[in-house]
C-alpha cells in the first residue's frame, strides 16, 4: 500500500476504548483517538509512563488487554503491516552494513518505488554512503533510521523520540520531513519527553501525566 | 524473500567467527582424536567416518546460539515484522543462509580429514553425500533451537543441549548409510531414510521457529 504523489489517498489509525497494562501496572485505559491524513499526535509524558508502549500498539507488535485499535486505507480496512513505518528506541541497523547497503536493502524489503539516493540525501547523509553503520554517530544513525521511514512509503509514522541524539540541525530536518511528510498526505504519532511543537495547524497533543 | 537471503549471507560472510570456529573446531577435533589414537590406521580407518560425522554435528551446532539474537536485540527484527515479511520467510532465509555458510567450508575440509585417516575415495564421496542429506535436519533443530533462546545471553551450550536428542536417528542413518554405500550405492535405504528425517525436521521446525519468534515481539 504505497504511498505515491499520483494518487490522492487518506489513512487513518483509530484506537477505540484501548487498554493495555505492563505487568501489574495498568498504564492507560479505554484511550480512544484518531489519526487522520495530514495529522500530527504527540504523546507527551515523562518516562515510564507509556509513550512507547502507544506506539508498540499502533504498530501491531503488541496486543491491547482490550479494545480495538482500527486501520484504515482509503476508507478500507488495512493492517498495520500495510500502513506504519516505525521508527524505535533501536536504530535496526546492520552493523556490518554500509550506509548505502543498508538502504538498498530497505528498499528492496520495501518494494520501494523512491531512489534510496535521494533519501539518503533528505536526511544529509550523502557523504557517508560507504561508511559502516557501526562507525556513525548516535544522530546519524537517526538520521537513517529516519530515511528508512521515506524508503518505506508508509502513510502513517510512528516515531519514538524522533529528535533524541540530534544536533540543532537535525532537529530542524526531523521537523522538516515530518512537515513534509503530513504535507502529502501522511499521518505522524510521535513520542516524545520533550515539549511537543507545533508543525501544522493539525498538530495534537496526547498527555501522559501520572497523578501523584 | 530474496534480500533478506542475500543479507544473510552478507551478514555472516562479513562476521566469519559464527561458521569459520565450527570449521576450525570440526579440524581440531579431528586431529586431536587421530592423535588419541596413536595414530593408528586401521583404527583410523574403521572409526573415520563415525568420528568425522560427530565432529560435523558438533561444529554444525555451535553456530546456532546467537543467529537470531542481533536482529531481536536491536530491533531489525521488529522492522522486518513491520515491512510485512512473515517470520516463516525469516526462518527460511536463516536455514538456508547458514545451510551454505557452513556446508561449504565442511565438504571442503572432509576430504582433508578423509586423507588423514585414510580413507578411500568412494567412503569419503558417501560421508560427503550422508552430510548433504543430513545437515538440513541438523540445521533445522539448531535454528528452532536458537529462535526459542533468541532473547537469551550465551545460549550456545543450552542450542547443543536441547538439539543432541534429535540427532541420535540422523547419527544412525548416516553412518549405517554410509556402510551400505559400496554395496548398495547412492540411493540406498538408510540415506532414504535420512531423507525423510531431513524434510521432517524441516516441516517442524520451520512453523514452530517462526512461532517461538512471533512470541519475541509481545
Amino acid at each position: 500500500m504505497a504511498i505515491t504523489s499520483a494518487s490522492p489517498f487518506t489513512a487513518e489509525l483509530q484506537f477505540d476504548l484501548v487498554s493495555y497494562m505492563r505487568g501489574e501496572n495498568l498504564l492507560f485505559q479505554n484511550l480512544s483517538f484518531k489519526l487522520g491524513s495530514g495529522q500530527i499526535l504527540w504523546v507527551q509524558g515523562d518516562n515510564g509512563i507509556g509513550k512507547t508502549s502507544i506506539l508498540r500498539l499502533a504498530a501491531g507488535l503488541t496486543k491491547p488487554q482490550s479494545g480495538e485499535i482500527g486501520y484504515l486505507f482509503n476508507g478500507e480496512a488495512s493492517s498495520p503491516e500495510n500502513l506504519v513505518a516505525f521508527q524505535s528506541h533501536y536504530d535496526a541497523l546492520e552493523p556490518s552494513f554500509t550506509v548505502y547497503e543498508e538502504l538498498d536493502f530497505w528498499a528492496d524489503i520495501y518494494d520501494s518505488q523512491i531512489d534510496s539516493l535521494s533519501c539518503v540525501t533528505q536526511v544529509g547523509l550523502h557523504d557517508r554512503l560507504t561508511v559502516k553503520t557501526k562507525d556513525l554517530s548516535a544522530g546519524q544513525k537517526r538520521r537513517l533510521a529516519m530515511a528508512r521511514l521515506l524508503i518505506s512509503e508508509r502513510p502513517v509514522w510512528l516515531m519514538d523520540e524522533p529528535k533524541a541524539a540530534m544536533d540543532e540541525a537535525g532537529q530542524a530536518l526531523v521537523d522538516h520531513l515530518m512537515q513534509a511528510h503530513i504535507a502529502k498526505g501522511g499521518a505522524i504519532l510521535a513520542a516524545t519527553h520533550n515539549q511537543a511543537t507545533k508543525l501544522s495547524k493539525n498538530t495534537r497533543r496526547l498527555l501522559l501525566e501520572s497523578l501523584s | 524473500m530474496n534480500a533478506l537471503l542475500w543479507r544473510d549471507l552478507r551478514v555472516l560472510f562479513r562476521n566469519p567467527q559464527s561458521w569459520l570456529m565450527g570449521i576450525i573446531f570440526f579440524l581440531l577435533f579431528l586431529s586431536l582424536f587421530a592423535i588419541a589414537l596413536n595414530g593408528d590406521s586401521h583404527k583410523m580407518r574403521s572409526m573415520g567416518p563415525a568420528i568425522i560425522w560427530l565432529a560435523a554435528i558438533f561444529s554444525l551446532l555451535l553456530n546456532f546460539g546467537s543467529i537470531f539474537q542481533n536482529d531481536v536485540n536491536n530491533g531489525n527484527f521488529e522492522q522486518l515484522h513491520l515491512s510485512g515479511l512473515s517470520t516463516v520467510s525469516i526462518v527460511i532465509s536463516k536455514i538456508c543462509a547458514s545451510f551454505i555458510t557452513s556446508i561449504i567450508p565442511l565438504l571442503i575440509a572432509i576430504p582433508i580429514a578423509g586423507i588423514s585417516y585414510q580413507l578411500t575415495s568412494a567412503e569419503m564421496a558417501a560421508i560427503m553425500l550422508s552430510l548433504l542429506i543430513g545437515a538440513p535436519a541438523i540445521i533445522s533443530y539448531g535454528v528452532l533451537a536458537g529462535a526459542m533462546l533468541a532473547g537469551q545471553k550465551n545460549a550456545g551450550f543450552l542450542v547443543i543441549l536441547m538439539t543432541l536428542p534429535f540427532m541420535v536417528p540422523i547419527v544412525i542413518f548416516a553412518l549405517s548409510g554410509i556402510q551400505a554405500y559400496p554395496a548398495e550405492g547412492l540411493w540406498n535405504l538408510q540415506f532414504q531414510a535420512l531423507s525423510g528425517i531431513s524434510l521432517i525436521a524441516l516441516a517442524i521446525a520451520i512453523p514452530a521457529a517462526a512461532a517461538a519468534l512471533s512470541a519475541y515481539l509481545d
